[in-house]
């Protein structure tokens, strides 16, 4: 059994910013300093209001029950889908026996990816979903 | 149904593709021995004098020239429910429905924030047991603590008690 190490974390967040319905995406909020596809994410930590009542912004977290009311996409700068769809339940490391979700290197773009509405259950208009990206800064040749 | 050598072939596949992480220093198996020492730290956040609790406001830990110069590797937040008291008794650890209110910030000694998270996922007690493994240099051990955002206020009667593994 492995479990990821973190190397240098942030706190980002995408917020349901109107009354939810299926199908609607929400973006993640810039984070300028990784915001320069300069950054590989290899891993993940989701939270709901269980384990941080309030996002760093003081936007209430998504009720446990409603996470499995969402799933997230990460996109590159070049519109690539390189994870689809991910049950956010499965990043929940307390909900998954402690451990994270470690993926190869995402050279993802943070404004581009998104969560995304596939049940209303237990979600609330101006909520956020709060997540830990686990990330290296990666240097451009 | 598989034979045996199929098996045995996919696990090791399996195996190689897992330990290509650990090489590339992403993850560690467990039970890892996360560096050569450990200790204790305690921060008992009080009613006034320096160490007072203020909402958004980050409370910082004592300067530790041990923890400066280390190399740390991995972080647990003791809850009440591994540790009834705290080593400055009769302070108390913090519940666990306590640590949802806040996160802890470690700075660089740039003063680079190089991990903020939520306290709640430092908690062994909360996340099946699992350590939370890090691997960080030139951490400013005086400028990094926690800060509680939630509305509702945390008790000055409680403290907050860190394991730190480090080499």
């Amino acid at each position: 059994m492995q479990n990821a190490i973190v190397h240098r974390s942030v706190l980002a967040e995408a917020r349901i910013t109107a009354a939810p319905a299926v199908g609607q995406r929400y973006f993640f909020d810039d984070i300028p300093d990784i915001s320069k596809n300069n950054i590989a994410v290899y891993g993940i930590i989701g939270y709901s209001v269980a384990q941080l009542a309030l996002s760093p912004a003081q936007r209430t977290v998504v009720a446990a029950a409603g996470i499995p009311s969402l799933a997230f996409t990460l996109v590159d700068s070049d519109n690539v889908e390189l994870v689809q769809r991910m049950p956010v339940y499965d990043t929940v490391r307390s909900s998954n026996g402690g451990f994270i979700a470690v993926f190869d290197n995402l050279m993802m773009n943070l404004t581009r990816s998104y969560v995304e509405i596939m049940a209303t259950t237990s979600l609330n208009s101006g909520e956020s979903w709060v997540c830990e990206l686990l990330y290296r800064y990666i240097v451009k040749k | 149904m598989q034979s045996c050598k199929t098996a045995k072939t996919n696990l090791s596949s399996v195996g190689a593709f897992f330990g290509k992480f650990n090489l590339d220093g992403a993850t560690a198996d467990f039970p890892d021995r996360r560096g050569t020492r450990s200790k204790i730290v305690v921060l008992d956040y009080q009613a006034s004098g320096p160490k007072v609790y203020a909402r958004n406001k980050v409370i910082n830990f004592d300067y530790d020239e041990e923890l400066n110069n280390a190399n740390i590797l991995a972080i647990e937040l003791l809850s009440t429910a591994q540790l009834l008291y705290v080593p400055t008794q009769p302070v108390k650890d913090s519940p666990q429905s306590e640590l949802a209110k806040g996160f802890l910030i470690l700075k660089d000694n740039c003063n680079n924030i190089v991990m903020k998270t939520p306290l709640s996922n430092l908690c062994k007690a909360l996340n099946g047991n699992k350590t939370t493994f890090v691997n960080l240099k030139n951490i400013a051990w005086g400028s990094c603590g926690p800060v509680f955002n939630a509305a509702a206020t945390v008790s000055s009667a409680n403290a907050l008690a860190f394991r730190i593994y480090f080499q």
